[in-house]
């Protein structure tokens, strides 16, 4: 095998076949990891919108527009978090793309403060969702990209650190991601 | 002819010729490919960006219409249908998108739709796309469609008149 390669080289027959067929090959795998990532980035994009804008809506029908009426804030907890997961499992289908899609972390808290209120003084009292999420995006077999995620982040709220993890699927061509969103209304 | 190309390929003659037109056709096909990737990554973070701004827009503003509904806080800075339909229009053609559809609620954009609060709204924006470079070198690609959704609620409680203040509202 080694005598034939030396042969073949020595003779320089074909040896322009295997640059063509290196060069080829390179250009195919580029192009597919490119398109794997254009699919990822649009994946994210379009799930971190979903849950921004679902946590904003969702958190409105736990607020008692009745007693609210009496300028009184009350909330049900329960019944945000039970909608906003609804919502989001009727908009992020496991499909082709997407499987195994879980709510990971859902925090829902009240504060009354001026955070993130910009030049105004007084305390108001404002609901938070923290939430994450995480799923399977179908690559390309060749790519393994982490099939296991662990993230740290980091809550501006409570001042701390918090970790999230997801045991994906760990099958070749299957890649692990976290997303996370924070939302809020603020009662005025 | 059939002939001469026996002979030429039978005597190895121009076979080295043959051999990088074909390897160069197959690296051209991916060097296409690749530039169609870049071009459709820019189409997916634009309808993206687009349904976001729709999403948000119709939420506060309780479904859209072609005029200011009465009692909109703020008035003029109500985004109408003719200026979301031009927004989005800009958007899209900048990411090279020319066929696509807008609706809301299942309506489509241009026609207006109003939703009362705390009612649900879905926006969708489809485009359709082609792999334009590559398309040219492999016939039959066709067209590829892609659909955005969002599901929100409305936030914008409409004035219908003869409103009475001991209507009772459910609590959550």
């Amino acid at each position: 095998m080694r005598k034939h390669w030396t042969v073949v080289l020595k003779e320089k027959k074909g040896a322009f076949s295997i640059l063509w067929v290196l060069l080829i090959f390179v250009a195919a795998i580029a192009a597919t990891g490119l398109l794997n990532l254009i699919e990822l980035t649009y994946v994210i994009n379009e799930t971190q919108s979903i849950m921004d804008i679902t946590g904003e809506s969702q958190l409105q029908t736990g607020v008692n527009d009745y007693i609210l009426r009496s300028e009184v804030f009350q909330y049900n907890q329960q019944t945000m978090i039970n909608n906003y997961n609804a919502s989001l499992s009727n908009q992020i289908h496991d499909n082709g793309l997407i499987s195994n899609f879980q709510v990971l972390n859902t925090n829902i808290y009240q504060q009354t403060t001026t955070f993130g209120l910009g030049t105004y003084q007084y305390p108001r009292p404002q609901v938070v969702l923290d939430s994450t999420v995480g799923m399977n995006v179908s690559v390309n077999p060749i790519f393994r990209i982490a099939p296991f995620v662990e993230k740290t982040f980091f809550s501006s709220f409570n001042n701390s650190d918090f970790t999230v993890s997801m045991q994906g699927n760990t099958s070749a061509g299957q890649a692990a991601l976290v997303i996370r969103s924070v939302t809020r209304i603020v009662y005025r | 002819m059939r002939q001469q190309f026996k002979n030429t390929i039978n005597k190895k003659k121009g076979s080295l010729a043959i051999e990088i037109v074909i390897g160069m056709l197959i690296f051209l096909i991916a060097l296409s490919a690749l530039v169609d990737i870049v071009a459709i990554g820019d189409k997916f973070l634009a309808i993206s960006s687009a349904n976001n701004f729709l999403a948000r827009t119709v939420e506060i503003e309780g479904g859209i219409l072609p005029y200011t509904p009465n009692g909109f806080p703020g008035g003029s800075v109500y985004i109408n249908t003719a200026t979301m339909s031009q927004d989005i229009q800009q958007e899209l053609q900048n990411a090279g998108i020319h066929n696509y559809s807008v609706t809301v609620n299942g309506v489509p954009l241009s026609q207006g739709v109003a939703v009362n609060y705390g009612d649900a709204i879905t926006t969708t924006i489809t485009i359709q796309y082609r792999w334009d470079l590559v398309g040219n070198f492999i016939p039959g690609m066709g067209t590829f469609s892609l659909t955005s959704r969002r599901d929100t609620l409305s936030q914008f409680a409409y004035r219908f008149g003869n409103f009475s203040s001991t209507t009772p509202i459910t609590t959550p």
